[in-house]
């Protein structure tokens, strides 16, 4: 039996190129960049905790911001410094995937409640994709934006992967799903008040699902309880919306 | 402490395997998921049939979920690349993600509230440990 091997030859160089950009660059450049841009993330992550955690100074928009000024003031081209940090990049496949851990740790819960923690789950995570999109729609938006705009209430990892899918903009999802999350967080309390929301199972279940990782990290700041429902709310939600989406639009 | 390190080292072998194999089926069989999405489906599959997270797994998962914010930092640095659709459609965009976040936010934790208001401690929840601390 033959069996014909270009394919996967094929696939296994695509999968290769992704990589090559780690050897094949100035590594004097490339630690530089790393080192960098890694001290500016300690530090910002740092600041974040020193200023009791507000959602609004979240290391991730203060790292962006720092390093946009400081790629701006030395002239350093953009693309060459993301090349230069293409290690983090390639890092974050193997960290979506370790997700999986959370969610398996959260199955008892599921299995015990099912439904009752399916249907808001669900409710969450269509309905702000759904708001969302009616509004860029009205608003006159390009297609492309669109698109991206449907995958603003899952974890970054998967809003980008699905963007790329589904023909929006992996890197404009990334800044929409961060600045999602930090909405939910900052005003999530507000609105836990507002609906008198009092057990903690549902506040961590809504925090996660519609707020992801920016809104579990608040309701681990409530109670540990809390931050278990909402890692379940926000793996769910991630997997119904990476599954969902391409099948419907790509 | 070397003990913990030679089984980080491992478990991180065993979740890039994963993630590799997961970009080989992604291509191969032309799967209209993200890659990373299969990945977890496996490692999933995999917890499940060990009905445990084994020590190693465990011990590599940690850094890297609560350090996902730095693997994020390449993607959201390249918006910069795309300044001029921000530019252009700033007022759409905040407007999009305030409304439906705060509406969203307020009927989920609405309903979520209806369903979950009556069970009451009866559910043993399982505490995650430090892998919750990320910040993405």
């Amino acid at each position: 039996m033959i069996i014909n091997t270009d394919p996967i030859k094929a696939v296994l160089e695509q999968i290769i190129a992704q990589f090559s950009l780690l050897w094949t660059q100035d590594f004097g450049f490339m630690f530089a960049c790393l080192f960098i841009t890694l001290s500016i993330y300690l530090l910002s992550r740092k600041l974040h905790f020193y200023l009791n955690q507000t959602p609004l100074l979240h290391p991730l928009t203060v790292s962006t911001l720092i390093i946009g000024l400081g790629l701006y003031v030395t002239q350093v081209d953009i693309i060459e410094f993301k090349q230069g940090i293409t290690l983090f990049e390639l890092l974050l496949g193997p960290a979506t995937v370790a997700l999986a851990i959370p969610l398996y740790n959260q199955l008892p819960v599921l299995r015990q409640l099912g439904f009752k923690v399916l249907a808001p789950i669900i409710i969450g995570g269509s309905i702000a994709p759904l708001i969302a999109w009616l509004s860029v729609y009205f608003l006159d938006t390009p297609l492309q934006l669109q698109m991206t705009m449907l995958v603003k209430s899952i974890t970054t990892p998967l809003a980008m992967g699905t963007a790329d899918l589904i023909g929006g903009v992996p890197e404009l999802a990334a800044v929409i799903v961060i600045l999602t999350g930090i909405v939910g967080a900052t005003f999530g309390p507000w609105l836990i008040m507002l609906t008198k929301t009092d057990s903690e199972y549902a506040q961590g279940l809504a925090l996660g699902s519609v707020a992801h990782v920016v809104g579990t990290s608040k309701a681990l700041s409530i109670s540990e309880t809390c931050g278990a429902f909402a890692t379940l709310g926000l793996c769910l939600n991630g997997i119904f919306t990476a599954v969902l989406l391409p099948l419907l639009f790509a | 402490m070397i003990k913990n390190s030679v089984r980080g080292i491992v478990g991180f072998a065993a979740i890039f395997c994963i993630y590799l194999i997961s970009l080989f089926a992604f291509h191969y069989f032309t799967i209209p998921l993200p890659p990373a999405l299969i990945g977890i489906f496996i490692l999933l599959i995999l917890l499940l049939t060990l009905r445990k997270v084994p020590v190693a797994i465990m011990q590599s998962a940690r850094p890297l979920l609560a350090h996902m914010g730095l693997f994020l930092l390449p993607a959201l640095i390249s918006v910069l690349l795309y300044g001029d659709l921000f530019a252009k459609y700033y007022v759409a965009l905040v407007i999009a993600i305030l409304l439906s976040t705060l509406v969203s936010l307020g009927i989920t934790l609405w309903v979520s509230q209806r369903l979950l208001s009556g069970v009451k401690r009866a559910v043993k929840v399982p505490v995650a440990s430090e892998d919750q601390e990320n910040d993405n």
